[in-house]
């Protein structure tokens, strides 16, 4: 009887913690759906002319029960509001929507440049994370990351009031007239296959290049010391910002990855592909730009994989995928001298 | 009043009393000792102190502070071992060791150890250290090396140009260590006059900094080393941003020597 | 918030959004062009400051001399600390083994009750004298060799050549260093991988330390390679084969060193923090002194008194096992009985999984533990000579290749012992990395044993 009662209160308790573990389950879930709504919501309407509700309904991949539901929700907590059947965000809905966006652009930045996630993995890994991170976590990251302006893709990151910053609004990549200097400050995600296209030649946000000839068949560029041609259709997808200081002349430039043992070397730039702790650390090790340099050792073993370089008087050895990365030019003038 | 905080929190704590710092009167003066890695920082360390501390020829190896003292002209003196870092500007965990302690910390003088046989790049801390705080000795170790590499260094020059005094060393014999302790009682004791050279900051940074400096002022007056506090605020540092937040820079403020 | 310091924060915030995107670069950019002018003005150089270090580094990273250097400087440096322990050894057991009888003899003269004396002379005094006779030696002699490689200079070199192998698994060349280490402690190479200043690499070299066998764990190595693989092979090739059986398990070690990296690298680790950059300090020359008085101190001293402590109980513990019974047997017999089962399916037995247990602070006392498990002794007990050994494990108790092999590989592949893991806890300052250093070794351990016992089993039954 007593053993009954027990083995009856011990089961009880354990569904009830079931119940409990499954309500939390489902109500994070749900916070994460709702959050994601905001999300597109402020995306999708930057000018805030409203979203139809099939829209959303499509964009979430839900029924349409559920998406009502969900729907429902948001409106019954204020964060949105409804006009002639269009969705819009109300100011408080705005306000969470920027606070995820923010959290997702950041930890994008922070994947990307602070751990060398590869561009196409990370939107996975934010779009989890992005709901999880505490604000005071999120700050702790911004400041870590030194407060980026624009995330991997190029867009721009909102500060903690949900501003966004003002970034120099580009042109699409056609529209440059050649020959100029120009930086690109965004890239079109979609569709997938140009994204990927465009990254596998090496263009990423942040990067700046040469564009030699504007043709009606194709764009020619040389970006770190390579010649690209770009289709009319790939280079709309690119935005770019036209930079003043064009160098007159890229020839000379190269990576430090190419340079031969022994011969002296000017540093330009660290391109933008590396960010975050690296960037620094090698700024501070010495690489700064008019930094001389000289490739002296190569790995016994790695047919040059790392090399060793004299910097600011101390050798310091370098992956080839950081020398790569380094742009250099040679040091003509000064043949002999220390 | 007496502060009786556990010693382990220290290492966190955005500020640390100097009551804490001088264990209660135990320790007269504070001395931080800061350098890059590999420059025979710790080789000084344990020759001031006595204290065998291994570190080999590594870049990184004192990650946490080491503490020692020494005694010197009737003076007890603590000697605080940074962690070697080539700069005090990036978030990794050694260099916030660092730099939290040059700025809270507040030593009463700062040997700055440099290696010279790579001068340039030992002069990237340097120079930031200058921004934080006046009281600096500059420890030229390894001159036995450079002299060996026919490396000549002009040792007044050096001292002219950066405004502090600079001490010629070779930490691994105890060549010079008592010239240096001369001098850090010197400037400790206000007997030795610094001017240190500040960074040319770019022309938009400047403007920055100027813009922040007289707001800094006015809610912290009389706070020391303003410049590199508003530097790192444009920079976003969370502890000094924490310290902001929660008033603790007045603290330094009100602390500061005359 | 007092609104003058909301203001200073807010103020801060926007201009910092003002400044260029670079501003930080030109920031450190602007520091070092005052340094360059600084340092042309104050130092003359005369002559190539760094001519006799690039020949030297030449010949240390030539594609034909780096390798048979590297591996020339680590063998000299293994070879004296085997050789070199042997008689210190002998004599640290010898005399702490003497302290023993007299002390047990004391207690007895004192009418300490016996069970008592028993108790701290053989339980917790010998499992203590034991770990410092094992454990001192090598280290006294490993750790002072490798800190004047260290100071020299050298193994930074090292790094730099094996830095493209560390690459493939996601790692850094300075592991190579932080491996070496382990074969002395690796509760040692632990704290060495502070040299990596990159968080994830850094992370990847703590977890795989312990794949690389410590000294603790080199004499069950030893023996049984000299028990089971010299024995198959003619007289004239026994010492080499039971040196090609103790190589081989460390290259295991390696092999999975290697292999758990690259799966840390690309699954658990990958949102982890990296930056690789190598400094290559110019040579030096170490002052010996002090390079043997402070890697005493520090390294040997410090390690010693960790494992002492650790040792110390676990010798009570092992000595309460064997003396207190239930019924007719110890509870040694009836732990290791209910873990034959669980043994038997890795190749192993009941005994050897307690011993291991036990064994957590010190694999130093894995063998005395066993040994005294099968003959019923009271003590941790040695046998005289390896014909002994032979009888006891191999006729008496049925070991077979089978076992030697599952326990070459258990010994190389398990959890690491409890100073390291407590190592691993403070370098980390994280309780889960503590785990997964704790528990990823030991589940690689089962499963390797376990596909090695079935499937050889299985072999055995076709053949």
């Amino acid at each position: 009887m007593w053993l009954w009662a027990l083995i009856f209160i011990i089961t009880g308790i354990f569904l009830a913690w079931i119940v409990g573990k499954a309500h939390e389950y489902l109500r994070t879930r749900n916070r994460e759906s709702m959050e994601d709504v905001l999300k597109f919501l402020i995306i999708s309407d930057p000018k805030m002319e409203g979203v139809p509700q099939e829209t959303v309904a499509g964009f979430l991949g839900l029924s349409r029960r559920a998406a009502t539901t969900l729907i429902n929700r948001l409106y019954r907590d204020g964060l949105i509001r409804f006009q002639s059947n269009r969705i819009l965000l109300t100011a408080e809905g705005r306000k969470r929507a920027i606070r995820i966006l923010r959290a997702h652009r950041l930890l994008e930045y922070y994947l990307v440049y602070a751990t060398g996630l590869p561009l196409r993995d990370i939107h996975r890994y934010a779009e989890k994370q992005e709901h999880r991170i505490t604000p005071e976590a999120l700050r702790d990251l911004a400041a870590r990351i030194g407060y980026p302006l624009r995330d991997p893709h190029g867009d721009p990151i909102p500060d903690e009031d949900g501003n966004l910053p003002i970034v120099a609004s580009g042109k699409p990549l056609t529209d440059v007239s050649a020959p100029s200097w120009v930086r690109v400050v965004h890239i079109e995600d979609e569709p997938a296959h140009i994204f990927a296209q465009i990254i596998s030649e090496g263009i990423e946000p942040y990067s700046s290049f040469l564009v030699l000839e504007n043709l009606p068949k194709g764009i020619h560029i040389q970006i770190d010391g390579r010649d690209i041609w770009l289709a009319p259709i790939v280079a709309n997808n690119i935005t770019v910002q036209v930079l003043s200081d064009a160098p007159s002349r890229m020839e000379e430039q190269k990576t430090l990855a190419d340079v031969e043992i022994g011969t002296r070397v000017r540093v330009i730039r660290i391109t933008p592909r590396i960010q975050g702790l690296l960037r620094r650390r090698l700024l501070d090790l010495g690489f700064t730009p008019g930094a001389k340099i000289k490739p002296v050792l190569r790995s016994a073993f790695g047919r040059g994989d790392p090399t060793a370089y004299l910097v600011r008087g101390s050798m310091i050895a370098l992956r080839k995928e950081q020398a790569r990365e380094i742009l250099v030019k040679e040091e003509f003038n000064e043949t002999s001298s220390a | 009043m007496k502060l009786r905080l556990p010693k382990s929190s220290c290492e966190t704590c955005p500020l640390y009393p100097r009551e804490w710092i001088l264990e209660e009167g135990k320790w007269d003066y504070v001395v931080a000792l800061a350098g890059n890695p590999n420059t025979g920082k710790s080789t000084l360390f344990n020759a001031l102190t006595g204290l065998r501390q291994h570190v080999g020829n590594w870049p990184g190896k004192t990650v946490t502070r080491a503490e020692g003292g020494f005694s010197f002209g009737g003076k007890k003196y603590k000697l605080v071992d940074l962690p070697g870092t080539y700069s005090l500007l990036t978030m990794s965990q050694e260099e916030e060791i660092a730099r939290d302690f040059l700025i809270f910390g507040q030593p009463d003088a700062v040997i700055v150890v440099m290696d010279a046989t790579a001068l340039e790049r030992n002069l990237n801390l340097t120079l930031q250290i200058l921004e934080i705080t006046p009281r600096v000795v500059v420890a030229l170790n390894l001159m036995d090396e450079a002299r060996r590499r026919g490396i000549r260094v002009n040792v007044r020059g050096l001292s002219r140009e950066l405004g502090v005094p600079v001490v010629p060393t070779v930490a691994r014999t105890g060549q010079g260590l008592r010239r240096l302790l001369e001098t850090v009682e010197g400037v400790i004791e206000g007997r030795i006059e610094t001017k240190p050279r500040r960074i040319p900051l770019d022309p938009d940074l400047e403007r920055a900094v100027q813009v922040l400096v007289p707001l800094i002022l006015k809610a912290f007056p009389g706070l020391p080393s303003v410049r590199w506090i508003a530097l790192r605020l444009l920079d976003g540092d969370p502890s000094i941003r924490k310290a902001v937040e929660t008033g603790d820079l007045a603290k330094l403020a009100r602390g500061v020597k005359s | 918030m007092k609104s003058e310091i909301r203001e200073i924060l807010e103020t801060a915030d926007a201009l910092r959004r003002q400044l260029p995107e670079d501003f930080r670069d030109r920031l450190v950019e602007s520091i070092y062009t005052e340094a360059e002018s600084i340092t042309q003005k104050v130092v003359h150089v005369e002559g190539d400051p760094l001519s006799w270090e690039e020949r030297i580094d030449r010949i240390v990273t030539h594609p034909l001399w780096g390798l048979p250097l590297m591996v020339l400087g680590l063998a000299v440096i293994f070879w004296i600390t085997i050789v070199g322990a042997n008689y210190p050894s002998e004599l640290l057991a010898t005399i702490l083994f003497a302290i023993e009888d007299w002390g047990s003899k004391l207690f007895a003269a004192l009418h300490v009750p016996a069970t008592l004396s028993n108790f701290l002379w053989h339980g917790v005094y010998r499992g203590l004298a034991w770990v410092v006779s094992v454990m001192l030696p090598p280290m006294a002699i490993f750790f002072p060799l490798f800190t004047l490689l260290e100071d020299l200079g050298y193994l930074p070199r090292v790094a730099f050549n094996m830095d493209w192998l560390f690459k493939k698994v996601g790692a850094h060349g300075k592991q190579a260093l932080t491996m070496a280490m382990g074969f002395g402690c690796n509760a040692a190479g632990v704290v060495a991988t502070r040299i990596i200043e990159s968080p994830r690499e850094r992370l990847i070299a703590i977890l795989t330390n312990n794949f690389v066998p410590c000294n603790g764990r080199w004499p069950l190595l030893i023996m049984l390679g000299s028990l089971f693989f010299a024995s198959v092979v003619p007289p004239q090739y026994r010492s080499l084969a039971a040196t090609g059986a103790v190589l081989g398990a460390v290259i295991v070690g390696v092999a999975f060193t290697f292999l758990v990296s690259w799966f840390l690298s690309r699954t658990m680790l990958r949102g982890e923090p990296s930056a690789f950059t190598l400094e290559l300090p110019p040579y030096r020359r170490p002052s010996v002194l002090r390079v043997l008085y402070t890697s005493f101190i520090e390294r040997t001293v410090k390690i010693l008194w960790r494992a002492v402590y650790m040792a110390a109980p676990s010798g009570g513990l092992i000595w309460i096992l064997a003396n207190v019974h239930v019924g007719s047997h110890s509870l040694v017999q009836i732990l290791s009985s209910w873990l034959d089962p669980l043994g038997h399916l890795i190749g192993l037995d009941g005994m050897i999984l307690l011993a291991y247990i036990v064994a957590i602070p010190a694999n130093e006392i894995v063998i005395p533990t066993i040994i005294m498990g099968y003959t019923g002794a009271s003590t941790m007990v040695e046998l005289e000579s390896l014909e002994a050994l032979r009888h006891l494990l191999v006729d008496q108790q049925d070991w077979t290749l089978l076992t030697a092999v599952s326990l070459m590989l258990f010994s190389v592949l398990h959890n690491p012992c409890s100073t390291t893991i407590l190592t691993i806890w403070k370098e980390t300052g994280s309780k889960k990395w503590a785990a997964v250093g704790t528990f990823l070794p030991l589940a690689v351990a089962f499963a390797t044993t376990f596909l090695v016992a079935t499937i050889w089993r299985l072999l055995g039954g076709l053949l």
